[in-house]
């Protein structure tokens, strides 16, 4: 694989790259972008230079004409506390923050830097911060390289594709949708994450989306509004989160058209494989060596552990991140069950309910697959006796229904279908859910 | 509605949430807890459920814990603790 200007400059130039609610760059605009800031460009060359919450749109611009120029380029989301932007400066050897202002690039001081580059063109570093739903997000060094190996570069078909960007830029997620769009020479739609669904949804369905990757909280908030029958979709992808057979079956249901799958990745592993099946899971031979681009084993914990096929990547803290076999430990635990593998949840965030373990996650696909509700949320509740209990946040899929009928009718599901203790103690209505700025349903203890 | 009706109420509807049956004719004061249908699962969930309802729980503003073994006293804790009498 070439580096990201190369492939920019193989693109038709007419052809839009990136669109937003009030710009619009095509390909050649971004070449022009380029040649427009050689100068400054010259300054940074071989320099590490930090994005720092900037607008997605303006990281995207940034990052297709930085790629090659600087040695590493540290992604750091709005999210992200500004009382570790000095820790992940210094673990990154960050020189400049760089900006956009009338699409001319600028630059502060971070830390001196004597340019005494001599390489034209550089192996850029891709710093990626993981998602941390639970603790301080790790740094995760990748390059364009690595992030590509398993993006197909097809140029004649990415014409038809306008894809929508949801999932935040500075994360993986957002970063794989990124250089899908660009890499075929497609059509990004970006959105703004301050505006609600209603209005992402106008803007994507204004600007022809038909290919949209999300989380599926993201997915089951769009089923809720109207503005979901305007979009004509192709091709949607589910990721970041568990995708169980009722948000899969909807999807199918709203778009028939479209091909539906869902995506196992992560920040560490890369793109792990997909699934195109329609049903939650995966299929248990992809264990025994059906994929060819990496290799999976399942611990005696449950633990999912994969040794993914490019091992560039690393921590930029050089904490461990591989086995002694190459294998990383996703965090994530699994079931076979059936000739399929089901994801159950994050280790790390099992609610202990008088000394059993209780995955959210599990809990929340035994809620939905009531078909009573279109969105469930479940977390630890403290409790003197137990520890914690099991609470659930719900949205009911028909709005006006018997709360206390649906209620019963869910507990009763619950209880016939998991143990005791899994069983939600205290269940909520709500009207919404919060997500991050990835998209993943926001998980807290209360 | 009296606390001690809340309670009966409440405890009814936790039994039949836990999948669980009343296992003496009726909730009296004499009751003992342990005997009368609910697992300790089935207190915490009871006590969440009337935290939730009253908008207090009297076993985490107890400066001494104490642990009722009838119905009678652990009726008598909220009537005790009830912020707002």
């Amino acid at each position: 694989m070439m580096n990201l200007q190369q492939c920019i400059e193989l693109i038709p130039p007419s052809r839009i790259a990136f669109v937003n609610e009030s710009n619009q760059y095509t390909y050649a605009a971004l070449q022009e972008l380029q040649q427009k800031n050689l100068t400054t460009l010259e300054v940074l060359r071989g320099a590490s230079i930090v994005i720092n919450g900037r607008e997605r749109l303006e990281f995207a611009l940034l990052l297709s004409i930085l790629d090659s120029h600087v040695e590493k380029i540290l992604f750091l989301p709005q999210d992200i506390e500004k009382n570790i932007h000095g820790k992940y400066y210094k673990e990154a050897g960050i020189n400049y923050e760089v900006y956009l202002e009338k699409d001319i690039l600028k630059y502060h001081v971070i830390d001196t830097y004597e340019n005494q580059a001599t390489q034209s063109e550089y192996q850029t570093e891709w710093i990626i911060p993981t998602s941390g739903t639970t603790n301080i997000p790790k740094l995760v060094s990748h390059s364009f390289k690595s992030l590509t190996k398993s993006t197909k570069l097809n140029i004649a078909l990415g014409e038809a594709y306008k894809w929508g960007l949801v999932f935040d830029i500075y994360r993986f997620s957002g970063i794989q949708v990124f250089l899908q769009s660009i890499l075929a020479g497609s059509k990004l739609i970006i959105t703004n994450p301050t505006q609600n669904m209603s209005q992402i949804l106008t803007l994507l369905s204004e600007k022809e989306c038909n290919a949209l990757s999300a989380t599926p909280s993201f997915w089951r908030k769009v089923l809720m509004t109207k503005e979901a029958s305007k979009l004509q979709l192709q091709r949607i992808t589910l990721g970041g989160e568990i995708a169980d057979d009722n948000i899969l079956q909807a999807l199918k249901h709203k778009y028939p058209e479209a091909k539906i799958s869902h995506i196992y990745a992560s920040t560490e592993v890369g793109v792990g494989f997909s699934v195109t099946d329609g049903k939650a899971g995966f299929p248990q031979a992809y264990l025994s060596g059906a994929i060819d681009t990496i290799k999976m084993k399942i611990d005696k914990d449950g633990l999912l552990w994969i040794a993914p096929e490019n091992k560039g990547q690393k921590y930029l803290s050089h904490d461990k991140m591989y086995d002694s076999h190459g294998y990383i430990n996703t965090g994530d635990l699994v079931e076979e069950k059936n000739d399929r593998v089901y994801f159950l949840g994050r280790d790390s965030g099992a609610i202990n309910v008088g000394g059993n373990k209780v995955q959210p996650e599990e809990v929340e696909t035994k809620l939905l697959s009531t078909g009573l509700l279109s969105a469930a949320y479940v977390y630890a509740m403290k409790n003197p006796m137990m520890g914690s209990l099991v609470c659930a946040d719900v949205i009911l899929k028909h709005e006006n229904a018997d709360k206390k009928e649906v209620k019963s009718q869910i507990l009763k599901h619950c209880r016939e279908n998991m143990e005791g203790f899994k069983v939600p103690a205290i269940i909520k209505f709500v009207k919404e859910l919060q997500t991050t700025q990835s998209g993943k349903l926001k998980r807290e203890t209360k | 509605m009296s606390i001690q009706e809340t309670i009966k109420e409440k405890y009814i509807e936790v039994l039949e949430q836990t999948g669980n049956e009343l296992l003496v004719p009726e909730l009296k004061d004499d009751v003992v807890l342990l005997e009368s249908g609910l697992d300790s699962l089935g207190f915490a969930i009871l006590v969440a459920t009337l935290d939730e309802a009253l908008e207090f729980d009297p076993f985490t503003m107890m400066d001494e814990p104490f642990y009722p073994s009838t119905f009678g006293e652990f009726v008598e804790i909220y009537e005790k603790m009830n912020p707002n009498k």
